[in-house]
Order: C-alpha cells, then sequence, then structure tokens
C-alpha cells in the first residue's frame, strides 16, 4: 500500500499521543512491578501486537470490517466459545502458546453489537424495538461473562447501560429504575446477600471496614491505601516501592497496577495518569460528537465507556471510593487480552477520526 | 482540504450531542472526584502513610552475643558455647486454617503430634513477649535441613541459629558454675531499659549469675527489610554482636571432678584451697543437676522430683551454714591459749561426762578418754576437755574469736547466696529470744554446737590460716579476665584479710594437735592418713537433733542423721592443700567425711586422677 497523506487527514493525534503516553507508563509500570521479569517480556509482546492492531485497525475502513455479517458472526463465535468456557467453568481459554481471555474481547464485540443496531434505528430516542434488540443480544453475554467471571460481566453491563443511556432511555425511567433498584435492595437485600459467594460478601465488608479485615479481607485495601498514600507528592522513584518491591501488594501487575504506579510516581506522576485517561475519554467524547456518521458515533461512545467504566472501578477500587473489583486498568495493567482489545478500540477511534469532517 | 472546515450543525438541535455534553460533564466530575481522592491520600495523608509504609518493611533483628568462656586453672572449659538451632513461628503469618496447615507440616518433621504442637504454641503465642514464638530449641541438624529445604510451604517460620551454653564438666561444676536460662516476662519488664531482649539468656546461679555482667556480651542488631511473608530481603544496617569477656578461674576441673565422683550418692560439699595465697581449687557441692537441663526446660515431673529430693540439689552447701561440730574445737582452743586460761600440758580427767549445775554434758565417748592434754584432746576429739575450756573461756571471748576467725559473715568471696553463718552471744541471745544467755550454752558452742553455725568455705579459709601462720586470706577464684581477643583485661592475686589472732606458738601447738588427730593411735581423723605425706586434720560430727541417748547416726533416719565434717591440710611440713569435706547427714566425721579426703589427698599426691 502505497503511502498517501490522504489516510492521515482528519486523524486525532491527540487521542494517539495520550495513549502512547499511557502505553509507556504500563511499560515503565510492568518494569517495575515484575522487577524485569518474564511477565515484563510478554507484556512487550502483547504491547507490541496491539501496536500492529491498533495501526491496521487505524489504516482500514471500519465501516467495511464491521459488516453485519462479519460483527453477527463474531459474535455467533464469541457466544459459543463462552458458553463452553461456562460449562468448563473457567475464565481462560488455553490455545496452543498461549491463553486468552474471551471475556475482554466480548467487551469490544458488544460495542459494535450495540452500535450496529443503535445506527440502524431510524427514528431517534429510544424506542421498545430497539430495546429489546439490544437487550436479546447483548444480555446473553453479560450472562454468559458474568458466569464465570462476575466483575468483566459487570462491566458488559454497564457498558450495555450506557448505550441504553446514549439510545436515550428516558430521564424518568433512569429515576424510577434507580428508586426500584435501592427499594427490591432495602426489600431483597438479605436474600441476595445470602445468594452472594464468600469472597463476593467479604469484598463488600472489607470495603465498608478495611481495618476490621487487615489481615484478610481487608488486606488488599489497606495495602493499596499504604502504597498509594505512602508515594506521597514526587513518590518513591521508579523501582524503588517499597510495597510493590517487598511483595506486600497483592495483585499488583494487574488490578493494583495503578498502586505500585501512585507510589513510585507520587501525586504528580499519578494526577498525570489520571488527566491522561480523562484527556483520552473525553477526546473520544468529542469525536464521537463530531463525528456525522451514525455507527462511528457510536462506536466512539461505546469505546469511551469501556474505558470510563474500566478506569473508574479500577482507580476508585484503589483509592477506597468503591470497593474492590477484578477490573484491568487499561494500558496499565498487565494482561494480553486486555491490551490487544484496548489497543484495537484506540485504533478503530482513530480509524473513526479521520472521517470526522467527511461526510461520505 | 475544504471539507475540514465544514460548519456543524447546531449541536442543540441533536439530541446525541446534548447527551454526550451532558455525559462528558459527567466524566470530567467522577475524573475530578478521583483527583481529589488521591490528592487526599497522597499529600493529605502521605506521611502518614509513608510511616506505615516504612514500620511495616523494616524490622530490627537482635543478633544475640555469645557469652564469655569459663576456664580453669589449666585452660578446660568450664563453660562455653556450642551453635544450636531455635525454631521461631511468626504468630502474624502463622494463624487461622493457613496457619494449621504449616503447623501440621511442621508437626510432621518433628515426630511430633499435630494437636500436642498446635497446644504448645498456643501456649507459647500467649506467654511470648516477642514478636516471634520460640517454639521449639536445640533442634537436630536433620531436621534443621528438613525444614530449611521446604521455606517456601512454611510461611512465618524460621530457624535461627542461637549460641547455647555448654557446660562440658555438667552436674559436677553445676554449683560453682551456675547456670543460665531464658529470661521470663517479669524479669524483662525490670531490664527491659538496659537492652534486654526476650530471647536473651541470664545467668541463674553460681558463676554465671555473680559474673553475669562481664559474661555477657553486647547485642549486635540488624536491621532489615522484609516483605509481606516475613522474608528478608535486604540488610539495611548491621551492627554486629560483642563476645562477653572470658573468665580464667583458679579452679581446677580435674579437683572439681574427683571431688564430684567422690561423694558419690553423698550429699555435701567439698571445699579446697591454697593455704598459702587464699585461691580456690575445689568448690563443689553435691548432688548437682545438669545445667543443660535448664535449657531445655523441666516437665512437671522432673521439677517436682527435683524440689523434692532430700538432698536439696538446687543447694550450693558449700556455702551454707551449719553447726560445724568438733572442728570448732579449734578456735575453742585458740582462745583458751591466747587467754592463758589454760596451759597446754594441762590434764584434764574425762569421765565421759561433764557435769554443770544439774546437767550433765556428754563426752562422745560415753566411758571417758581418761586423762587429756591439750594435743590429746585435739587427737581425740574429747568433748568433755573443751566443755570445761569453753566454760573457763566464757562465751564473749569465745565469740570474739570466732569473729576474728572469720566465721559469722560472708567469706567475701562474693558468691551468690553465701550464708554468713553465726556466732551467738549474749546480746544476740538476748535480742532474738529476748532472754538471757545460760551458761550451759557456752559448752555447747565450745564443741561447735549449740546456735553457732560456718559454712564449708569459712572453715577452709580459717584453717588456711592456720596452717600458713596466720594470715588470713579472702577466698578467691577468678584469676584473669580477658576478651575475645585474648587480651587480659583484669587479673587477680590473693586479698589479705589481717591476722588471726593468736600467737605463732598457739597455732603450732593447733598444727600439732591437728597432725595427731590424723596420725596419733587413737586420731579421729586415722583415716586420712597418707603414707608418704603428713596430713594434719580434724573431724567433727555435727548433731541434726538432740537426743537423750547416744544413738548410732546410720540407725537414724537419713533427715536426723549427724553432718559429718571433715578438714585436713597437706603437707603439715609445708603446707600447699587445705581440703574441707562436708557430707550432710553423713553419720560420724571420722567414718563418713575423713576417708574421702583421704581418697582425694592420695590422688592429689601421687598425681593419679579417674581418667575420666
Amino acid at each position: 500500500m502505497a503511502f498517501e497523506l490522504k489516510k492521515f487527514a482528519g486523524i486525532s493525534w491527540s487521542i494517539f499521543f495520550v495513549t502512547m503516553f499511557l502505553v509507556v507508563a504500563g511499560v515503565l509500570n510492568q518494569a517495575s512491578a515484575s522487577m524485569g521479569g518474564l511477565l515484563f517480556k510478554k507484556q512487550l509482546l502483547w504491547f507490541a501486537l496491539g501496536g500492529v492492531l491498533l495501526l491496521s485497525f487505524a489504516f482500514l475502513d471500519y465501516q467495511k470490517i464491521l459488516s453485519p455479517k462479519v460483527v453477527f458472526g463474531g459474535y455467533a463465535l464469541l457466544v459459543l466459545v463462552l458458553a463452553f468456557l461456562v460449562v468448563k467453568h473457567t475464565r481462560w481459554l488455553r490455545l496452543p502458546g498461549f491463553s486468552i481471555q474471551p471475556s475482554e474481547f466480548a467487551k469490544l464485540f458488544l460495542i459494535c453489537l450495540s452500535a450496529l443496531i443503535l445506527c440502524r434505528s431510524e427514528d431517534e430516542g429510544l424506542n421498545w424495538k430497539v430495546f429489546l434488540n439490544l437487550s436479546v443480544f447483548t444480555l446473553p453475554l453479560v450472562i454468559l461473562v458474568a458466569a464465570t467471571d462476575l466483575d468483566q460481566g459487570g462491566m458488559l453491563f454497564l457498558i450495555y447501560f450506557s448505550f441504553l443511556i446514549i439510545a436515550g432511555l428516558p430521564r424518568r425511567l433512569v429515576i424510577a429504575g434507580a428508586l426500584l433498584a435501592v427499594g427490591g435492595a432495602l426489600i431483597l437485600g438479605p436474600y441476595l446477600w445470602s445468594l452472594l459467594k464468600p469472597y463476593q460478601r467479604a469484598r463488600v465488608e472489607a470495603f465498608l471496614n478495611p481495618e476490621a479485615f487487615a489481615l484478610d479481607r481487608g488486606y488488599q485495601i489497606i495495602q493499596a491505601l499504604i502504597a498509594v498514600g505512602s508515594g506521597g507528592l514526587k513518590g518513591l522513584g521508579f523501582k524503588e516501592g517499597l510495597s510493590s518491591r517487598l511483595n506486600y501488594l497483592p495483585e499488583k501487575h494487574t488490578d493494583l497496577a495503578f498502586a505500585v504506579w501512585a507510589e513510585e510516581w507520587g501525586f504528580i506522576g499519578a494526577s498525570l495518569v489520571i488527566l491522561a485517561y480523562f484527556f483520552l475519554i473525553y477526546q473520544i467524547l468529542r469525536i464521537a460528537a463530531q463525528v456525522r456518521e451514525p455507527l462511528g458515533r457510536y462506536l466512539c461512545y461505546g469505546v469511551a465507556a469501556m474505558f470510563f467504566w474500566e478506569v473508574f472501578i479500577n482507580i476508585g477500587g484503589i483509592l477506597h471510593l468503591l470497593p474492590v473489583a477484578s477490573v484491568p486498568l487499561p494500558f496499565l495493567s498487565y494482561g494480553g487480552s486486555s491490551v490487544l482489545v484496548n489497543m484495537a478500540a484506540i485504533g478503530l477511534v482513530l480509524s473513526i477520526s479521520r472521517r470526522r469532517y467527511s461526510f461520505r | 482540504m475544504s471539507l475540514r472546515y465544514q460548519k456543524l450543525p447546531d449541536p442543540d438541535k441533536d439530541p446525541l450531542e446534548r447527551r454526550l455534553r451532558f455525559i462528558s460533564f459527567v466524566v470530567a466530575l467522577v475524573f475530578a472526584g478521583l483527583l481529589l481522592k488521591l490528592f487526599f491520600l497522597q499529600i493529605v495523608k502521605g506521611p502518614y502513610y509513608r510511616e506505615l509504609a516504612e514500620k511495616r518493611s523494616l524490622r530490627v533483628i537482635s543478633l544475640p552475643a555469645p557469652r564469655g568462656n569459663i576456664y580453669d586453672r589449666r585452660g578446660l572449659l568450664l563453660a562455653g558455647n556450642t551453635p544450636s538451632f531455635a525454631l521461631f513461628v511468626d504468630p502474624r503469618l502463622v494463624r487461622g486454617e493457613k496457619g494449621d496447615a504449616v503447623l501440621r507440616r511442621l508437626a510432621e518433621m518433628l515426630g511430633e503430634d499435630f494437636p500436642s504442637l498446635k497446644q504448645r504454641y498456643l501456649i507459647a503465642r500467649r506467654k511470648s513477649v516477642a514478636d516471634q514464638v520460640l517454639l521449639v530449641e536445640d533442634l537436630d541438624r536433620d531436621v534443621v535441613a528438613q525444614i530449611e529445604a521446604r521455606r517456601y510451604f512454611l510461611p512465618g517460620v524460621e530457624i535461627k541459629v542461637e549460641p547455647r551454653r555448654f557446660y562440658p564438666l555438667g552436674e559436677a561444676a553445676f554449683h560453682l558454675v551456675g547456670y543460665v536460662s531464658r529470661i521470663n516476662a517479669k524479669e524483662l519488664k525490670r531490664l527491659g531499659s538496659q537492652g534486654f531482649g526476650p530471647d536473651d539468656f541470664l545467668g541463674r546461679s553460681g558463676l554465671e549469675a555473680q559474673f553475669e555482667e562481664l559474661l555477657r556480651g553486647k547485642k549486635g542488631r540488624k536491621l532489615v527489610e522484609v516483605d509481606a511473608l516475613g522474608r528478608v530481603r535486604k540488610v539495611v544496617a548491621e551492627e554486629p554482636p560483642q563476645i562477653g569477656k572470658s573468665i580464667l578461674l583458679t579452679i581446677d576441673s580435674i579437683f572439681e571432678k574427683a571431688a564430684y565422683d567422690l561423694m558419690e550418692s553423698r550429699s555435701g560439699a567439698i571445699v579446697l584451697l591454697d593455704p598459702r595465697d587464699g585461691r580456690l581449687l575445689a568448690f563443689m557441692s553435691a548432688p548437682g543437676i545438669d545445667p543443660h537441663q535448664f535449657l531445655k526446660g523441666f516437665s512437671f515431673e522432673e521439677w517436682k522430683k527435683v524440689i523434692n529430693d532430700v538432698k536439696h540439689p538446687l543447694l550450693n552447701k558449700a556455702v551454707l551454714a551449719y553447726h560445724p561440730g568438733s572442728t570448732f574445737k579449734l578456735v575453742t582452743a585458740m582462745a583458751a591459749l591466747e587467754k592463758g586460761v589454760i596451759s597446754p600440758a594441762k590434764e584434764i580427767f574425762c569421765p565421759g561426762f561433764y557435769r554443770l549445775g544439774r546437767r550433765i554434758f556428754r563426752c562422745w565417748r560415753s566411758w571417758g578418754h581418761g586423762k587429756v592434754d591439750l594435743i590429746k584432746a585435739i587427737e581425740v576429739s574429747c568433748d568433755t576437755y573443751f566443755y570445761q575450756v569453753g566454760e573457763l573461756v566464757g562465751i564473749d571471748t569465745l565469740s570474739k574469736f570466732a569473729r576474728a576467725c572469720g566465721f559469722g559473715r560472708p567469706t567475701g568471696l562474693g558468691f551468690p547466696g553465701e550464708k554468713a553463718g553465726l556466732v551467738p552471744d549474749r546480746a544476740w541471745k538476748l535480742k532474738v529470744f529476748k532472754v538471757p544467755w545460760q551458761k550451759g550454752e557456752t559448752l555447747n558452742v565450745a564443741i561447735g554446737q549449740g546456735a553457732l553455725t560456718v559454712t564449708p568455705l569459712q572453715l577452709a579459709k580459717f584453717l588456711a590460716a592456720v596452717v600458713n601462720g596466720g594470715q588470713l586470706h579472702t577466698p578467691w577464684y577468678v584469676y584473669q579476665v580477658f576478651d575475645p581477643y585474648g587480651e587480659i583485661l583484669e587479673e587477680f592475686g590473693p586479698r589479705p584479710e589481717g591476722s588471726l589472732p593468736a600467737r605463732r606458738r598457739t597455732l603450732r601447738l593447733l598444727r600439732k594437735g591437728l597432725v595427731a588427730a590424723v596420725n596419733g593411735k587413737e586420731g579421729t581423723g586415722r583415716a586420712a592418713k597418707l603414707e608418704k605425706i603428713l596430713v594434719g586434720g580434724k573431724t567433727g560430727t555435727a548433731q541434726v537433733v538432740g537426743m537423750k541417748k547416744r544413738v548410732k547416726s546410720e540407725k537414724l533416719p537419713y533427715l536426723k542423721r549427724d553432718h559429718a565434717w571433715f578438714m585436713a591440710y597437706a603437707p603439715a611440713t609445708k603446707p600447699e592443700i587445705v581440703m574441707v569435706v562436708f557430707v550432710e547427714h553423713g553419720g560420724h566425721g571420722g567414718s563418713a567425711a575423713a576417708p574421702l579426703a583421704g581418697k582425694f589427698l592420695k590422688m592429689y599426691f601421687e598425681g593419679k586422677w579417674p581418667s575420666s
């Protein structure tokens, strides 16, 4: 393919560079968390693969790729795989040489599917037909994923919920739903509580009072808070974090990667990363607003929603604003599937951004 | 390119754009919240969390300092150190179900059943004053290897190498050397400010207690960074321990051991010293306890047995006070000669008793000794003679002489638990019993009975002065103190304490009596006689309970039997050794104590010691 300047027209360089910044931060953070070990090398490989994916998505025409045939075909395959995993009772699809987490890919498929469904509806606003279409196709994914991984299932549901809102879920319905949820929780609460698995109950209890469970359930919260807090303004320095180096942080490669970062780079580094996430999400939402083509719009919106929920739930958990949930932080957490999906999503957004000023 | 600047429709008219704007606003709000919380944690509470992080990951490990060694005069070890392995468990890591799994694995390797190990752990955890709980002491090397190889599966379990006290002579030198054991919670409270830690040992008796300050080294410290599993990652700072100072004694461990073996199953003490300068050569009390037992710990039954033993293995009889019996007649004779109340040649008739007023005072030989002069009286230990001499001297003079001879006060050796003994007089009687002194009591004191008590050590000190020409020496046994590099820090020598209140002629007469008591035809101490060496000595038989009739000691119950004494010196021509043998409830001094002295002196002068 010949190099054509035209292909760069309109591309959102700010998204590209802020993504690169987060990738660099993620690489540095893995280097520190794994002390240059095997996980670091694997993560580098995933970033390289993800980079290829990002570029190919960015320079291909998303409208051609995401034809209904491809999306629905992929969707059918994904449902099969997820059902297989539920039967096998595992989160991981083991392929020769490596394993992938289909629940990560489910996020991207859910976004594409929802965008496709929404962009096909002619009239504005959420009508029953759209609602049912959306629900019938996405909820099975949510349920199948939640069966093996409740946290990821919750993520999918939040993305689905985000689409309902953008599709025009009436405000009164949102409010009524919220009231209903609160009332239902109060009435059915004890019953639902008994349904929860012990580790899930422990999470909620630990969130409410981490000190009381300092040595088991609250351990992760307290250690994360100590790690983040001891970072101070300037941090303890790259690879100098006491908590991560001395293994006080559990899951420091994945769920608590941000705690490692905050400890070593301090408020300066941590707030920079948070601002970078905000900037990324904000820019993606801006493209969604600028683009005149409905599929691109909804795709951008879905990607922004995915990043938003992931960042909010992960960092919110570490900062003790929310109960901890095992959700990877985009770019900073270790995980091949997560890296591939996030890079592909950014590639998709970049591809859409190229078209934001045209009406083709 | 003109497409780029196309004018966009009015956003307010597009509901999607309106919603996107609202959503962007919500997102901004959420991120502001995240930043605010981050600011609160890192800037506002930063110092607090920083301190928590450091406290959590830095740990001070104290490095035990080996105690100094104790050597005998030949340079043989009396107390040293040997490395030992102790197993510690961190209660913060070994708890709950995971902890049980660890303990179960441990139990398997230690060959102990899990419930008992768990119970021991729980008790130790409750009693523990340290971060780590000491679970097993003195581990086998095989077990250590097994545990170390499985460290990964035993989080919170640590094996520490510690210097452990080691006593080559075992129970033979138990009372001299003493023992050490771990500090207890109460002592730690008292001594914690002086740098004592929960794993430290304290000298409990004997030299270990007396020279605790010298022997104890200075503990080292290591500041380490530990990870969440308590494994050491990095040594931040280290201050090596300083080994304690060593002590070289004048004691001879061969004498010590031989003396202990001589006692066999008897209870008592043997003190051996050099009369020329008062240095102790042996300082032994029997029976002893294996001092290593205090490091291992006693079971309840074992401890009960020790406590209830009538031979009192925990008491050092060399420094406890007993009636001296006839050995004290030497003091009575000295007082009489110095006061001039008798002349040595004056003969007194002994019919087997002495009548004072309405009371009959019996001589030990009921049919009497006939006519005896001073030398003969010492030789045959005639009670009648000394009743009369004592009466002539009077209690006040007698007690004055006894004190001048070193009785009634500690010898000055500094040994922990040393008794002063008791020299009674009128003032004492009035003060303690509120009744005046009876004349008959003087007679009892004159032959070493009554309220009078002396320690074997005092007796040895006294005899040494008698045989060296009248010079009292404070007994001593520490010759040198040196540091771990062999540099001598302190050196000790004889400590003269004044003279006996006796002229040379008096002492010569006393020595003549002592030689006669061993070598004379009727001498009570004939059992200590040697063929080639002239030995002098004096027996003593101290009544424990008053008897209407003389009964053979062997027929009495153990606790009512007489104490047997024998004090000896040799060679009489040029004394180089003084020996006091005390056999508690041994019976007659001549038959129970003198033979032991004889056997010992024979070995001493022939230089033949049991090869053990």
